[in-house]
């Protein structure tokens, strides 16, 4: 059963990685293609672990005119179609990848433009997509990283006292 | 696991076709008319956030910077998004008390 602990750090994966890929200044061309290509492959993954939430939502999505996921759904429906245009896009116009790969693609003068747009969406709906799961991001990282954290420097505190505090009285005897 | 792993592949092969149809439909006649309208909406964000070409090279600084531009366009959209969210939820208060 994948644990909340999971889902976050794939979640924290996508985002970060997302955010460097979308800037191939700062991590070059090579590490940027390979960067968006496992981007990509993380983002199917998250997307099979919420399975269950998309057949759901895709079968009442007719049915219930007042349903709440709506918003949610159309979101990341368009997320994930203009993220799959950036990688279509980004290979096309690859340096790296498909080279590597053997395979020299001929790409015209709008695939460019389009791998910019698309991925100027693209951050567009990431940032859409996080907002809507913002009190889900709030709370997971609370209990994740937050009372862990918390709870060690405590615990480290508590370790000193009880290590100062012989001393102390050993002083004041 | 074994859910996972179809649903995985299941996903993995829609993005395929959807990305093989999407380009099919703009490579072999190189579509002009797709590339004007989408020229002008790529020219407005050019200025903030989103991916610059690296045509003027990549250095450290100036990524970071683009970073940096990417994550307030995610914190202003939250804030925007959040403070919506909470401004409709006390109308609805409102309406209901």
């Amino acid at each position: 059963m994948r644990s909340l602990k999971t889902s976050f750090w794939i979640d924290a994966f996508i985002f970060a990685g997302a955010m460097a890929a979308l800037q191939p200044r700062l991590t070059g061309s090579t590490i940027h293609e390979w960067l968006a290509l496992a981007t990509a492959a993380t983002l199917v993954l998250h997307v099979a672990l919420h399975g269950d939430w998309v057949i759901g939502v895709t079968r009442s999505f007719f049915r219930n005119l007042m349903h709440v996921s709506r918003l949610d759904y159309l979101v990341d429906a368009l997320l994930f179609v203009a993220f799959t245009i950036t990688v279509v896009s980004g290979l096309v116009i690859s340096r790296v990848v498909m080279p590597a790969l053997g395979v020299q693609m001929l790409s015209g003068g709008t695939w460019r433009e389009i791998h910019s747009t698309s991925a100027n969406i693209t951050l567009f709906l990431i940032a859409t997509h996080f907002a809507l799961h913002w009190s889900w991001v709030k709370n997971s990282f609370r209990r994740i990283v937050i009372t862990p954290l918390q709870s060690r420097v405590s615990a480290i505190r508590t370790g000193r006292e009880s290590r100062t505090v012989p001393g102390k009285t050993a002083k004041a005897l | 696991m074994k859910k996972i792993i179809f649903r995985y592949i299941v996903i993995a092969l829609a993005a395929i076709a959807l990305g093989a149809l999407i380009y099919c439909l703009n490579q072999p006649a190189n579509a002009a008319s797709l590339g004007t309208s989408i020229d002008v909406a790529g020219r407005v964000h050019e200025g903030l956030g989103g991916e610059h070409s690296l045509d003027g090279g990549s250095g450290l600084l100036s990524g970071m910077f683009g970073l940096l531009e990417n994550l307030l366009i995610v914190g202003m959209t939250t804030v925007a998004i959040v403070s919506l969210r909470k401004l409709f939820a006390c109308r609805q208060g409102t309406i209901r008390g």
